[in-house]
C-alpha cells in the first residue's frame, strides 16, 4: 500500500511537470509572440485587467509579467533576465538601466502618475498635514528610503515640508508598499505613506490626506523596451496600447492617473 | 521472602499472562527468546506496566490494577542488571555506583566504596565505562544495582554478552559477589545449567505464559513438560498414542509399554533408561546404529529401531563405548529398556 | 560603512540561541516521553516554523504581538510594546530556529540507549534527575549541534524579521535587512561587503563546530581502544 501511494504521489508528479513542459512548448508557435513584462509590483491589480483585455482583441499574443519590487526587477534585466518590457515604479531604476545602455532611450515614454497620500487604519481618526506637525505620532510606516520608490518620495515630502527631523524617530521602514499596508491594516502603526493606487487596493485603510504634488517629485511610471528584447515590434504595439484609452481607464479605476 | 505476580498485557501479537507465586530466594526465569521472560522483569521492576493483574512483593503491593496502585519503578527497590549492563556512559564508574546514593554522605561514600571492593573494582573507579572491559563493565553495573539495597535483584542474561572464556571465569565468580547479598534474586537465561548453578527454583517461560515451575532437581529430573524437558536437555522426546490393545505406543520409537495411571500425551526416553541388553531378554529391541559422534570423553549413538520414525540419541561414556566393543556403524544392537525410567509429561 | 547591523544580528542571533535552547531541549524532552493521541500534531506544530515561509511566519508574528494581540494590549497598559524593538526580533529569529533546536536535541535524546535511562529509574532516580543527569550530558554533542545550527540561522534570518523589526536603523536592522536593502537600491559594493561579513562567520562556526565533532569522535575512538586492550588481561 505504501509502496503505490509513492507510485502515485511519483507519477501526479511527473505528470505535473510533463503538462508544464507542454505548455511551455505550445509557446514556441510562430504565429503566436509572447512578451515578457516586468513590472513594479503595485501595478499587479491593473496591469493584469489591460492584459487581459489585449489579449481578448489580439489572440496572437499572449504575456508573462513578472511583478517585483523595481529594484529586484532591475538587478534581474542587468543581469541578463530575458525581458522584453520593464515598466518602473520610478525614474531612478530605468536611468540606472539606461547608462547601463540595457534599454532602448527612444522607446523610453511616462505611462502612469501616481500620487503619495497618508493612510491610516479604517475608522481610525484622520489627520491632516498639519496634524503631523504639531502632535507626536509613535510610529509611521514608509518604505525603506533608498530601495523602495514610495518611501523616497515619501522622505523627500517630508524633508519638503520641514519635519522629517521630527518624524524621524517614529519611522518604521517597509521592505515593500505592501508591508506598509499590512502594518497600517492591522493597527500596529498610526499611519503609513503609501501611493494612492496602493490605498486603492485595501479596504481596511482610509486615506487621511494626499501629499501636494510640489512636496515631492513627480511619482510617474516610466515604461521601456529592454534592448535583448526579440520582439521589438509587439512590444512597441503594446506599449502603445498602455497609453490609449482603453488602458487609461483601467488604470483610472485602479486610483492611477494616466499620462497624456 | 516471596513474590507474586498476576498480570496480563498485550503486545499485539504478542499476549503476555504471568501467573507465578514463590517464596524462593532463587528463582531461575528460563525460555527461549520472546517468551516474556524478561518482560517478566520489567513488569516486576516497573519499567513496564501491565494491563491488568497483582504484583507483589515481600507483601508490598507494586501494582493493583483493581485499586489503581502502581509503585514507580524508582520507589520499587529493584535492583536491575542489564543484558548490556547500561552504565552512564558520562560518569566514571564511582559515579555510576554513587547515582542512587548521596555523594556527600560520608557513609553512602563507604558504602559504595565497599562495595567496589567487593567486587575488586577500587582500582579502576576513576574509568568511564568506555574503558572498561566486558567483564568490568558487568561486576560495575552490578555494584551499582547493590548500591540501593535491593529487596529484589534482576539479573537478564548476565553472561549473555561475554565471550566464552571470559563467562567460564565470570560464572565462577558470581556466585562469591552474591554470597552477601540476602534478598531475592530473579535470574532470567535460556541457559538451563545456569539456571541450575544459581537457583533454587526454576520457572520455565512460553508462549507469555508459565509452563512450568518447580524446584531445581525436580525440574531437571522429572521435567512436567515438554519445553521443561527441552529447556533440561532431554533429547528423546515422543508423543504417546494408545494402542488398541491398551497399552501406550511412543509413536517416533515404535516401542510399546504397560500404563498404570492417566495416559500422558509425551514421553521422554532418558539415557538412563536404556542399557545392552541379549537377544529375546524381555523389554529388550534390536536397532541398528545409523551415526556415531564421538567426543574426548562421551560417545553419541543414534538408534534406529524397527519401528521407529525418528532415531534415538543415546549418550554413553567413552569407557562404556568402549566395552560394546563395536567399530561398524552399521551394526545391530540389542538394547534392554526400563520402562520405569521412561518419563510420562504433559 | 556603519557597523550597527552586524553588532544587533549577533546580539540577536545570541538571545535567539539562548531561547531555542531552553525551550527546544524542554520541548523535545517532553515530547520523548508523551505519548498521546496528540503526539504527532504537536510534533507537526513544533515543526511548522520550518516549512512555513518566513513571511508567514512574520505575518502570524505581526497578528500575534502586535498592538492589536491580547499580548499586545496587555503591554500596553504598562506603557511597553513589542512590535518594532529588539525583542521582537529576537521573537521571530527564535521562532524559526526553535525547529532546528527541536529536532536535533530529540534526536540526541531518542538515540540514547533506553536501557541507561530504565537503569537510572530503576535506582530511584526522578525523571528530572534523568533528565540532567543522563540525558543531557549524553546528548550533549547533539544539542551543541542543535545550538550552532540555530545560531546560524538566526542570524539569518530575514522574512518574519522584516514583517516584526520595522527596519529601524541602529535600533531593528539587520544585516540580512541591509544586505536586500542595499541590493535593492543598486548599491552592490555595501551589500558585497555584509555577504562577505556574513560569509565569514558562517564558515567560522562551522569549522568550531567541525573541529569540536572531531574531537569528540576521537575520544570516543580512544574508549574503544582502550577496551580492547583491557580485554586482552
Amino acid at each position: 500500500m505504501k509502496l503505490k501511494l509513492h507510485m502515485l504521489v511519483f507519477i501526479l508528479f511527473a505528470l505535473t511537470s510533463l503538462s508544464a513542459g507542454c505548455t511551455f512548448g505550445d509557446n514556441g508557435d510562430d504565429q503566436s509572440v509572447t512578451l515578457t513584462i516586468s513590472a513594479a509590483a503595485s501595478m499587479k491589480d491593473a496591469l493584469d485587467d489591460v492584459t487581459e483585455k489585449y489579449k481578448s482583441e489580439n489572440q496572437d499574443v499572449d504575456f508573462v509579467v513578472n511583478y517585483g519590487s523595481s529594484g529586484s526587477l532591475m538587478n534581474q534585466i542587468s543581469e541578463g533576465a530575458k525581458v522584453d518590457i520593464f515598466i518602473s515604479a520610478a525614474q531612478m531604476q530605468m536611468d540606472m538601466l539606461e547608462s547601463k545602455d540595457l534599454i532602448d532611450k527612444k522607446m523610453r515614454t511616462d505611462i502612469l502618475e501616481n500620487s503619495l497620500v497618508f493612510v491610516v487604519q479604517k475608522g481610525d481618526t484622520l489627520y491632516s498635514l498639519k496634524d503631523l506637525e504639531t502632535r507626536k505620532l509613535e510610529s509611521v510606516a514608509i518604505g525603506e528610503t533608498n530601495s523602495v520608490p514610495a518611501g523616497q518620495y515619501a522622505k523627500e515630502a517630508f524633508e519638503n515640508i520641514g519635519f522629517y527631523d521630527s518624524i524621524n524617530s517614529s519611522l518604521v521602514f517597509a521592505k515593500d508598499v505592501r508591508t506598509v499596508l499590512s502594518w497600517v491594516e492591522t493597527g500596529n502603526v498610526q499611519g503609513g505613506v503609501v501611493y494612492s493606487s496602493d490605498a486603492h487596493s485595501s479596504d481596511k485603510v482610509d486615506i487621511s490626506f494626499e501629499f501636494p504634488q510640489e512636496t515631492h517629485s513627480p511619482i510617474t511610471y516610466p515604461a521601456a523596451i529592454v534592448k535583448d528584447s526579440s520582439s521589438t515590434e509587439a512590444a512597441k504595439i503594446f506599449l502603445d496600447y498602455l497609453k490609449g484609452e482603453a488602458a487609461s481607464d483601467i488604470f483610472k479605476y485602479h486610483g492611477f492617473k494616466p499620462v497624456k | 521472602m516471596s513474590i507474586y505476580i498476576d498480570a496480563t498485557k498485550n503486545f499485539g501479537d504478542f499476549d503476555l499472562n504471568i501467573k507465578l507465586q514463590s517464596s524462593s530466594r532463587r528463582i531461575g526465569i528460563i525460555g527461549a527468546s520472546g517468551s516474556g521472560k524478561s518482560m517478566t522483569l520489567r513488569l516486576l521492576s516497573g519499567l513496564s506496566t501491565p494491563d491488568e493483574g497483582v504484583i507483589k512483593v515481600n507483601d508490598v503491593c507494586f501494582f493493583d490494577s483493581d485499586k489503581s496502585v502502581d509503585l514507580p519503578a524508582r520507589k520499587r527497590k529493584t535492583g536491575f542488571l542489564f543484558q548490556n549492563y547500561a552504565l552512564f556512559p558520562n560518569m566514571t564508574l564511582e559515579e555510576n555506583v554513587l547515582f542512587s546514593l548521596d555523594k556527600k554522605n560520608p557513609s553512602h561514600k563507604a558504602k559504595a566504596a565497599s562495595i567496589l571492593d567487593m567486587l575488586g573494582l577500587q582500582r579502576l573507579k576513576r574509568h568511564k565505562p568506555s574503558q572498561l572491559s566486558g567483564g568490568q563493565k558487568q561486576r560495575a553495573a552490578l555494584a551499582r544495582a547493590l548500591a540501593i539495597e535491593p529487596d529484589i535483584l534482576m539479573l537478564d542474561e548476565p553472561f549473555s554478552a561475554l565471550d566464552n572464556h571470559l563467562k567460564k571465569h565470570t560464572m565462577d565468580k558470581f556466585s562469591d559477589y552474591l554470597k552477601n547479598y540476602l534478598g531475592i534474586i530473579l535470574f532470567v537465561t535460556h541457559n538451563m545449567e545456569e539456571a541450575y548453578r544459581y537457583c533454587d527454583e526454576i520457572v520455565v517461560v512460553k508462549n507469555g505464559r508459565v509452563d512450568s515451575h518447580g524446584k531445581k532437581e525436580h525440574m531437571f529430573l522429572n521435567p512436567p513438560t515438554k519445553t521443561a524437558a527441552k529447556l533440561s536437555g532431554y533429547r528423546n522426546i515422543s508423543p504417546v498414542a494408545k494402542t488398541q490393545s491398551g497399552r501406550a505406543r511412543l509413536v517416533n520409537y515404535g516401542f510399546e509399554l504397560d500404563f498404570m495411571d492417566v495416559l500422558k500425551p509425551y514421553a521422554i526416553l532418558p539415557g538412563r533408561a536404556l542399557s545392552l541388553g541379549k537377544k529375546s531378554e524381555p523389554s529388550t529391541f534390536s536397532a541398528f546404529i545409523s551415526e556415531i559422534i564421538e567426543s574426548p570423553f562421551s560417545v553419541v549413538l543414534y538408534l534406529e529401531f524397527e519401528n521407529g520414525l525418528v532415531p534415538v540419541e543415546w549418550n554413553i561414556k567413552r569407557s562404556t563405548w568402549e566395552e560394546f566393543k563395536i567399530k561398524n556403524p552399521m551394526e545391530t544392537l540389542y538394547v534392554k529398556l526400563d520402562p520405569d525410567k521412561i518419563l510420562f509429561i504433559d | 560603512m556603519d557597523y550597527t547591523p552586524l553588532i544587533i544580528s549577533i546580539k540577536t542571533a545570541a538571545a535567539a540561541t539562548a531561547m531555542v535552547s531552553v525551550f527546544g531541549i524542554f520541548a523535545s524532552w517532553f515530547m520523548c516521553r508523551y505519548n498521546g493521541k496528540f503526539k504527532s500534531l504537536i510534533d507537526s506544530v513544533f515543526l511548522l516554523p520550518m516549512i512555513l515561509p518566513p513571511t508567514v511566519i512574520g505575518y502570524i508574528l505581526l497578528i500575534a504581538i502586535g498592538k492589536n494581540s491580547l499580548l499586545g494590549k496587555f503591554l500596553y497598559r504598562f506603557d511597553l510594546s513589542l512590535i518594532f524593538t529588539w525583542p521582537a526580533l529576537v521573537l521571530a529569529a527564535s521562532v524559526v530556529a526553535f525547529p532546528l533546536m527541536y529536532k536535533t536535541s530529540k534526536a540526541a535524546f531518542e538515540q540514547l540507549d533506553p536501557d541507561i535511562l530504565d537503569a537510572a529509574r530503576t535506582l530511584g532516580a526522578g525523571e528530572f534527575k534523568i533528565f540532567s543527569k543522563i540525558m543531557i550530558p549524553n546528548a550533549w554533542p547533539g544539542i551543541v549541534a542543535g545550538a550552532v545550527l540555530s545560531f546560524a540561522r538566526a542570524l539569518g534570518e530575514f522574512g518574519a524579521t522584516l514583517m516584526v523589526g520595522g527596519s529601524i536603523p541602529d535600533k531593528t536592522l539587520t544585516v540580512p535587512i541591509a544586505i536586500f536593502f542595499a541590493s535593492e537600491s543598486g548599491n552592490s559594493k555595501e551589500a558585497g561587503l555584509w555577504v562577505a561579513i556574513i560569509f565569514m562567520i558562517s564558515l567560522l562556526v562551522m569549522t568550531i563546530v567541525n573541529s569540536y565533532e572531531g574531537k569528540i569522535s576521537k575520544k570516543s575512538r580512544i574508549g574503544k581502544e582502550l577496551e580492547a586492550d583491557e580485554h586482552l588481561y
